[in-house]
């Protein structure tokens, strides 16, 4: 195949792409995913490739030095074919080499990719294990050099249902387990057994590993915390070192002055080593327990939201929206509840779909047991079938510049991540004509213009394809719905009261 | 003064503070051990700027911190009364780690102090490090002045999900945007002292508290962890009643008095007979600084300003909208009147002070604050100030001939609902 390729061919594919790879500066997954796939699109021209991703090794400062080897790491389980052979040839001293020249925080990420290179279960070797045992090799014979993470004992036999039958015929997946388990002590939570559940087994293998960056684009980014350190207070005067438990067993303070006014030397523990992992960004600390990382898990969800919304206002103007209204306020854990609970019930009850519509139609034949997923005793059965479908309506955050707000309810469109779709996906959403409606709000609406006359922005609904889908089938007012979306009738009336 | 940076190094249990004007900046930056600022502790390496503030960077380990910029007060204070801060927590969190095994509820803590005792601090305090054990407690705001989480002249709740920020302090409640779970409520009150209305105070706090209880009833997270309850500086015998009014309606089962010895022997009198009760008094810190009436004006404005604008760490755009009229409802509430002995002979009282006067909108207007009321067309009028406030516009012309007014909004579009409230805060765009 290259040999039919012109030499001058080869060095412009190589300068091209190496232009690209100056893009490489953080653990982006767009840029990683679109530097994959300029690499499939230009196979036949893999040698040039290749070189231009060793020259950048090299030339990368050190601390970008492991983006570089997460896009071989891409390319190598997404495209395959000649880069299999070509990176094999030259990974050994590629990777040896810089190891030892990346900042020790990224040693441990080095090792952990080099051991998704190894075969596993079913999954064979992404590199022969000749050329593994020899990276190991050479790691080995500069042990000093190599100690903030040692390499992780065999693995356990896999517990997990494997995946591997889930897209027969097709190139040999990426085993999702161990992109989690990537994942997973990428975001430092080692020792813990992968739990399975988390990837489908019906998502497409090859768009695992970027899901994987864009998971990793969270915990590594600059500024965003990334793995706990292992050392409890980092720079602690050592003549301070506390001891490990003082503070676990404290007497009951009782609310006394003279209790209050004892000093109690090493109780600030209980706040400090008592919570060994902390977030790089706030500064919050977790226990090391399977709850601390459960929470820390969820926490790094947070700024990652919150980072990607300062980002987002960076770019163009955010509003910022109208407070709850106090019914909604006093609901608002509810709510969140049973959001979180209708979804689940759906998603569960509903197998390898998930009610997506990116044309804005109702998923009309998806009655399941919806109605029961509430668990409000004040929302009654038919409603909530309605209602729940409707949530469970996603739209995939669309690229382009969109509206973040529902344009009906004025609240804010809030993003989450859908492990089945491996997307950034809005819940209770509709797309028309490039914008994003909250599902409920619009079919509220809708129902609204069609009794009301259409006037001003309301004329914009006529003729939509949800409209012909809401007449057919009408909404009765729903408790819930009005709670969590503060009555859109209500506000839409008042928008429209002359 | 200075730009240069200088590098400080505590020992353990010492304290840094300093002071920065609101037209100059101070970087900070943690570069060894550990600090917190009011609880919440600094990342390494991490810049934090700071304008207009009054900072405390306590340690319990000892750090070193390298400082940028122009403060007008820096300096290592030795003596805290961090350590009773910190027991004071420590027995709050057993009581909530008691209420979580036994289902029940949390602590209620009602911080009281003359203004300048350093209340707020000591809430920040108390919120960050049950925070920080994953508590997560909602934080009750009834100190107008100041305008912590939204906006001044209100009083407000809000459950405190994550750590309050040492730069954005209490405004970072209201600014992130990330869930509705972190929203706060907010009453409008339109004065900055409780002594200014305390009829419309008290029955504010009675509206406010009932809602608090209602979102506790179901939300177990919030009720294990219990509330902390900020107030203004109330230390007049005569606003004592505004204190038992709020024990009572919020079931407070802790009242801490930061600095102030009468308050305390009265407070501990008054609760000596109650067992729910407890009474505990705190010395105040040295740091704390007596904020002149300018300081207070500029943070009022800076509140407003983050109300619309955001802060520099999550910014928001604020939209122009133009009003008519005719499509307005404003009200304002009486403030303060004479005593009905002053009025006129054969006079009657025509309003009451926790009655509402409609207004005529006009020039009188222009740079106000107004709130926007729940309250919709289909609700009676004179539920207006038992309504919650969806949010505030300003006022940023007025056309008489016209008959619109021009409005500084949180979102476009028209305005959802009529009801409006004047404040006595008034700000100007800069």
């Amino acid at each position: 195949m290259s040999s039919l390729v012109s030499n001058a061919e080869l060095r412009a594919v190589r300068s091209d792409y190496l232009a690209s790879l100056s893009d490489l500066i953080s653990n982006e997954r767009p840029v990683i995913k679109n530097l994959t796939i300029i690499a499939e699109e230009n196979l036949h021209a893999a040698p040039a490739i290749v070189d231009a991703i060793q020259a950048r090794m090299k030339q990368a400062p050190r601390h970008q030095k492991l983006h570089v080897l997460y896009l071989i790491d891409s390319i190598c389980k997404n495209v395959r074919r000649d880069y299999l052979s070509l990176f094999a040839d030259c990974i050994v001293s590629l990777f040896t080499t810089t190891y030892h020249q990346v900042p020790d925080k990224d040693k441990s990420r080095f090792c952990h990719v080099l051991d998704t290179w190894r075969s596993s279960g079913k999954r064979p070797p992404v590199f022969p294990p000749r050329v593994i045992a020899e990276i190991d090799r050479r790691l080995r014979q500069a042990p000093s050099r190599r100690t903030p993470s040692p390499m992780p004992a065999p693995r356990p036999p896999q517990s997990a249902p494997a995946p591997a039958s889930a897209q027969p015929g097709t190139q040999p997946p990426t085993n999702p387990v161990d992109v989690l388990k990537l994942l997973s002590t990428l975001s430092g939570v080692t020792s813990a057994p992968t739990p399975a559940p988390q990837v489908p087994a019906s998502a497409q293998p090859g768009s695992l590993t970027t899901n994987v960056s864009a998971l990793l684009q969270s915990l590594l980014n600059p500024g965003v915390p990334t793995a706990l350190p292992a050392s409890p207070i980092p720079g602690m005067p050592s003549h301070m070192t506390p001891p490990q438990n003082s503070g676990l067993d404290i007497a009951v303070i009782t609310l006394t002055n003279d209790d209050i006014q004892q000093k109690r030397p090493g109780l600030a523990e209980k706040l400090y080593s008592a919570y060994p992992g902390q977030c790089k960004q706030c500064a919050i600390r977790f226990r090391a327990t399977e709850d601390g990382k459960r929470q820390y898990q969820a926490h790094l969800d947070w700024h990652f939201r919150r980072n990607r919304r300062l980002k987002e206002s960076k770019r163009r103007a955010q509003p910022r929206g109208w407070f709850l209204s106090e019914q909604d306020w006093v609901d608002a854990r509810q709510l969140e509840a049973e959001a979180a609970s209708s979804a689940a019930i759906f998603e569960s009850s509903v197998p390898g779909t998930n009610g997506t519509n990116h044309d804005g139609t109702l998923p009309s034949d998806q009655h399941g047991s919806a109605a029961d997923g509430g668990g409000s005793p004040t929302n009654d059965e038919a409603n909530g079938s309605d209602d729940t479908l409707l949530r469970a309506m996603t739209v995939v955050v669309p690229a382009q510049q969109h509206n973040s707000v529902c344009p009906i309810c004025n609240e804010k469109l809030v993003g989450v991540w859908d492990d089945d779709e491996e997307e950034w996906v809005y819940r209770n959403a509709i797309l028309v004509d490039n914008t994003v409606y909250h599902a409920t709000c619009r079919t509220a609406s809708l129902r609204n213009a069609t009794a009301a006359k259409p006037q001003g922005s309301m004329a914009a609904f006529e003729g939509s394809p949800l409209a012909a889908g809401i007449k057919r089938k009408p909404l009765d007012d729903d408790d819930l719905r009005a709670k969590e979306y503060g009555t859109p009738e209500k506000r839409l009336a008042t928008a429209l009261s002359p | 003064m200075t730009d240069e940076s200088k590098t400080y190094t505590l020992l353990p249990e010492q304290e840094f503070r300093l002071e920065v004007d609101f037209a100059s900046t101070a970087i900070v930056q943690l570069k060894s051990g550990t600090a917190e600022i009011f609880g919440a502790e600094l990342a390494p390496a991490t810049i934090y700027s700071f304008s207009g503030q009054k900072v405390a960077i306590f340690s319990w380990h000892g750090c070193t911190l390298e400082i940028q910029g122009a403060c007008s007060v820096q300096y290592v204070a030795e003596e805290t009364p961090m350590h009773s801060y910190l027991n004071l927590h420590t027995a709050l969190a057993q009581q909530r780690t008691a209420a979580t095994a036994s289902q029940g509820s949390g602590p209620v803590v009602l911080v009281l102090g003359p203004t300048d005792a350093g209340k707020s601090s000591l809430s920040k305090i108390l919120l960050n490090y049950a925070v920080r054990q994953q508590h997560h407690p909602i934080f009750v705001n009834l100190d107008p002045a100041e305008g912590s989480i939204a906006m001044p002249g209100t009083l407000s709740a809000a459950p405190m999900l994550h750590l309050v920020d040492p730069v954005d302090e209490f405004s970072a409640i209201g600014l992130d945007k990330t869930g509705e779970m972190a929203a706060p409520l907010c009453f409008h009150y339109g004065f900055a002292a409780s002594g200014d209305n305390p009829k419309l105070f008290r029955l504010l706090i009675t509206k406010l508290a009932s809602a608090v209880h209602a979102r506790l009833k179901h939300d177990t997270a919030s009720r294990q962890a219990g509330l902390i309850i900020d107030t203004g500086g109330t230390i007049d015998p005569n606003s004592y009643d505004i204190i038992k009014e709020c024990v009572d309606v919020f079931n407070v089962t802790a009242i801490v008095i930061l600095g102030h010895e009468r308050l305390y022997s009265d407070m501990n009198r008054l609760y000596t007979n109650s067992s729910a009760i407890s009474v505990v008094k705190l010395a105040k810190s040295g740091g704390v600084v007596n904020r002149d009436k300018d300081y207070l004006r500029q943070a009022q404005q800076r509140a407003i300003k983050k109300y619309f604008y955001g802060s520099a760490q999550c910014e928001y755009s604020p939209f122009s909208a133009i009003a008519w009229y005719q499509d307005l409802k404003i009200y304002r509430v009486e403030d303060s009147i004479a005593p009905t002995s002053a009025l006129p002979l054969g006079l009657d009282r025509k309003v009451s002070e926790t009655q509402t006067v409609p207004m005529d909108p006009g020039p009188i207007l222009l740079h106000s604050i107004l709130t926007v009321s729940s309250l919709d067309s289909t609700e009676d009028e004179s539920k207006i100030l038992e309504s919650s406030a969806i949010g505030f516009v300003y006022v940023s012309a007025v056309n008489e001939r016209k008959s619109t007014i021009t409005v500084l909004s949180p979102i476009p579009g028209r305005l959802p609902r009529k009801y409006l409230l004047l404040s006595s805060f008034k700000w100007m765009e800069m």
